[in-house]
Formats: C-alpha cells, structure tokens, sequence
C-alpha cells in the first residue's frame, strides 16, 4: 500500500505519473525537485522506513544502461544493467541496497522511454553480437510489476532484438503478466533461493521458497526460460542439509531442458554496506555468522566460503551442464 | 534561556520557543544541551499556522517545510499511518496575511533544521493548528485563543505520540550497548577501538547463546587484550545456525 507519492516537477505530467496517481488516489502527495532531496538525506533511518515506504516518481537523466562488473554475466561478452527503479519491495537482510541506500523509500524512474531508447542503441552498438541485459540489479523486477507496467513496456524491445537477451532478477511471484505474454526465448525470468528455513529467517516479506518453486514451474509450461540463482549463499551450520534439501526440491521438480542458467555466488558485501547494515540490524542472527574482511568487502572466511561453494557446484553440476553454470568466484 | 518543562517520569520535555525561526532553531539547541536528548528521540514541533482556506483549529502534519528566505527543504519522514491530513509548511521571516494553499508559519523551518541534526527524520514532525485564514486573518488571533486551539487538539497529539512511541523505542534498543558491555568497561580499561571490538563480539555473543552471561569465561582475565581474544575464540567454536534450529 502506497500511502505517500512524492513527484519531481519535471514528471508530473509524464503520462506515467497520471496513470500511478490514478491508481492511488488516496495516497498524499508532495512535490519535490529532484528525488534526491528525500532520498539521499542523511538524518533518515532505512530501518523505520521500510515499515512504511513512499513512492518517488522521478526521471533518471543519465546512466539508463551501464556496463556490469566483470565477473557477473551468463553466457555473452557484452553485458549490461539498467535500474529504472531503485529498492525493493522485500526485506532481505543480507541485501546490499540496505546498505548502498539512505532511503528504503521505492524511487520509479518514470522516463521508460530514455532507458529503452538507450537500451535500442546498446543492442545497435555490438550489431549481431550477444549482448545481456539485466533489469534486477537495484530492485526486484517482476515484484512491483502492477505498479511499474515493468514486463509489458520492456519486454516489447527484446522481441525484436533476438541478438539482446534480458534478464528478470526476482523473488516475486507476480508472473501474470508474463503468461498473458507469449513467451521469447531471449528473456530469462531469473529466481534467486536460499532453503526455506535460512529464507524464513533472513528474507522478510518474500514469498515462501515453495511458492516460488510453483511460479517457476507455471512459466515452463508457458515456455519461459528460467535461470536460478544461489546468491548468496548463507552459511549456517547445517548448511549442507539445507542446501541439499532446496537443490533436490528444485531440480526434482524443474524441466532441466528448458532451464537456461544457474549462477552462485556467496554471501558478500562491501565493507562500508556492512558496517551500515550492523548499525541498523545490530542483533541479527545474520551478523553473528563467521566473518572475514578481504580486499574491501566482507564476506565468510576463505576456506568456509571455497568449502560451501565447492559444496554446491558438485550437486549443480550433477544436474546442470557446464555451460549452464556461472559460479561467481571473485574475492568475497 | 527558554521556559522548558518536563513531566514527572521525565519521558516528554517541553520548550517554549518563542516566535520566529531563529528562537525555534536556538531552543532546539538549548532542549538538546539541557536534556541531553539521544538520536532516537522523538521531536515535535507544535504550534498554529495560517492558510488561505483551512478550517479554523484543524490539524496538520507537515509533509514538506520549506524556508521562505533561502529556499531550504525538509521532508519530515511518515514510518506509520498518522490519524492527521498533512501539508506543505512555508516558514516566513515576517508574518504574512496574503493566504495561500500552502500553510504559512514562522517556525518549522528553524526547528527542523537544527532537530534533524540530532535526530531522523522518522522521529522529527511539525504539528500545525489552523488559526488564520483568508477570512479570520492573523490579526484578529490572541496568545488565548492559540492556546485553546491547541488544547483542543490534545487527543489526537497524544495518539499521535503514542504511534511514534514504538519507532523511538525500537531505535534506542539498537542504539543501545550489549548487555554486559558497560559493566566490563567499568573493570577493564578498553581503547576505542577496543570498545567496537568488544561491542560487535558481545552482539555476537548473545545472538550465538542466548541467556547465556560471558562474564564467567573473563573474569580471570587482565586485560581488553585477553578478554576479546577468549570472546572471539569461544565464538568460533560455538555452534551457529540460522533459520528454526538457531540459537537466536
């Protein structure tokens, strides 16, 4: 429920802008220059906020589509991420934007058409070569679709663009869109999981692992391509129990033929994330795990974290082809 | 300095400010340095204000407050559902009959800027009653009648209070120290740094063994040293679990 809107000047007659006040008609409204304003001030608290976040309507002005770090990418040379909205409907603890945010406050940049003609002339720049876009980096991609019109407005761009391939980074089972859509193969719905109890613990507000599992395999039978995505990984003590557990329950389930990717990464976070999420969260069951501080970031020590991945890679690649596995081994 | 009074439990302090953005600005400063407010306090700002068309003595929340002599914004932050309308706030240097649709006050601007240095932005409001408007102007309004105006408001000041009661406790329970962390600091000497080491081992500490008092493993101990290298050993070898079989 949205209960406050705050509107930068320039969008307030956007047509997007109309269209979400329409739908929330109650919700008090506030005027602002730029969303900066409310969303980089200092004296706020994320914690507090999340309670009760606001939307900022608001236009990215530059930046619509960046390179990713290196060593994130499944399967092409060219890689890039575009955020048009910034935080996340879910409070998952382990969660960098936490972190990277001074606000828990849902920031919708409502110029989709500068993010998507940006995103033409990135497909046009690499001409026929495989090029991978990811939508999930500062926010869910599919679980704020109702409100954003996310699928319907960018998915449009890829059906013409078979070179391009995007990526739907959720948690969400907010799939109806997508199976009123007839299915691309160049968009891949991309679910992350952790086993239930660690996701019951850590992932507030999100739907259940099992509910997730059943939206996964809705969109195969529609003929979506799906990735799944172990990142992070959580330690725990019983974390091989855990894990075998999450990883039997899926790919008993999943039709493998139609599974596009799975990547892996472990639980890590710049150091300065970090030490704002303990300023925050100071008791959480999270911040008592093992730790370790390498190269700027914090993560678990070394042998843990190569134990856990090792760990993981073997059950993945028992049931996953190499060339469908991006394991994610950079330092912490 | 500024009259300034507190209830007998001492949980809510009141300060007369004065009109005009500096005495508010100036007495937010005085009630933090007299009271010794900490950062999860809760900051209200209550007065009267004017408007072109509001009903005489109806409430509200400043959702926006802007300085009309430097263009400065604030945006009080709302982490729960409040029982009141809310509104832009323009604070004057000079006090103005010509109404808008914006309230109009002479304090909220000066008050906010110095509170949200030492709170959030959750915790700070601005509470405005309407005692002007476009057809009973500021010049017919007494010191009794802004008086009764708010007292009739109490009611819903004290509901409003009470949701934001909760929010200024949760922020002090993560502000404040581990249990036993100020009771070592009074029998060992620890540096600063020292003190974060310790803070964040005994955090861990209680998330690992609940219920549990560490304070028999350092008693022997005989200095900061010791005492944070036996805590950290002791962490590593415990057990660790997240999800329904963890200790937390």
């Amino acid at each position: 429920m949205i209960n406050l809107i705050y509107i930068e000047k320039e969008v307030h007659e956007h047509p997007r802008t109309l269209a979400i006040l329409e739908r929330y008609p109650q919700a008090q409204r506030v005027e602002c220059e730029r969303y900066s304003e409310i969303f980089n001030r200092k004296a706020q608290n994320f914690r507090l906020q999340k309670k009760q976040p606001a939307l900022i309507l608001a236009r990215k002005h530059e930046g619509h589509v960046l390179p990713t770090p290196k060593q994130y990418g499944i399967g092409a040379d060219y890689n890039y991420y575009f955020s048009h909205m910034l935080n996340c409907l879910y409070d998952c603890r382990y969660c960098f934007l936490q972190g990277m945010f001074q606000s828990a406050h849902y920031v919708l940049f409502v110029n989709y058409e500068d993010f998507i003609e940006n995103i033409e002339q990135t497909i046009a720049k690499h001409n026929n070569e495989a090029v991978h876009f990811f939508s999930g980096y500062d926010c869910d991609s599919l679980a704020m679709d109702p409100l954003t019109n996310f699928v319907d407005e960018f998915l449009p761009v890829f059906e013409h663009s078979p070179n391009a391939l995007i990526e739907l980074r959720t948690k969400s089972t907010q799939i109806r869109t997508l199976l009123k859509r007839e299915a691309i193969e160049n968009c891949v719905v991309a679910f992350s999981f952790t086993p239930a109890e660690i996701a019951m613990a850590l992932e507030h507000k999100v739907p259940a692992v099992n509910k997730r599992l059943q939206s996964i395999l809705e969109l195969q039978q529609a003929g979506w391509a799906v990735g799944l995505r172990f990142d992070p990984l959580i330690y725990t003590d019983n974390f091989k129990q855990q894990y075998n557990e999450l990883f039997s329950m899926i790919f008993d389930q999943l039709d493998l033929s139609l599974l596009h990717s799975v990547s892996l990464g472990s639980f890590r976070l710049p150091k300065s994330y970090f030490k704002k999420l303990e300023k925050l969260y100071p008791d959480d069951v999270l911040l008592a795990s093992p730790q370790a501080e390498e190269s700027g970031n914090v993560g678990y020590p070394e042998k843990l974290r190569l134990d856990m991945l090792d760990y993981c890679k073997q059950i993945i690649t028992h049931h996953v082809p190499d060339d469908k596995f991006f394991p994610c081994h950079e330092m912490i | 300095m500024f009259p300034l009074y507190l209830t007998k439990d001492q949980a809510m302090s009141l300060t007369v400010t004065g009109v005009g953005k500096q005495n508010a600005a100036a007495a937010v400063s005085y009630h933090h340095a007299v009271i010794e407010t900490h950062p999860g306090d809760i900051w209200i700002n209550i007065g009267v204000a004017g408007h072109q068309s509001a009903e005489l003595g109806s409430m509200y929340l400043a959702n926006k407050i802007i300085d009309a002599e430097t263009g400065a914004c604030w945006y009080p932050q709302f982490a729960c559902h409040f029982p009141c309308e809310t509104q832009t706030i323009k604070t004057l240097s000079v006090a103005s009959d010509s109404y808008t649709d914006m309230l109009f006050d002479m304090e909220s601007a000066g008050f906010y800027q110095i509170a949200s240095r030492l709170g959030t932005a959750e915790l700070i409001h601005c509470i405005k009653i309407i005692s002007d408007n476009a057809e009973q102007t500021m010049h017919s309004v007494s010191a009794k009648q802004v008086s009764e105006l708010i007292e009739n408001q109490i009611d819903i000041l004290k509901q409003f209070l009470a949701l934001l009661q909760p929010l200024s406790s949760e922020l002090d329970a993560v502000y404040s120290p581990p249990t036993y962390f100020n009771t070592i600091l009074t029998k060992w000497h620890f540096t600063k740094t020292e003190q974060h080491q310790l803070e964040r081992l005994l955090r861990q500490w209680h998330i690992r063994n609940t219920g549990i008092d560490p304070t028999s493993l350092i008693n022997s101990k005989h200095n900061a040293k010791a005492i944070l290298s036996i805590l950290e050993q002791e962490l590593m070898s415990s057990p660790f679990s997240i999800g329904n079989t963890s200790s937390s």
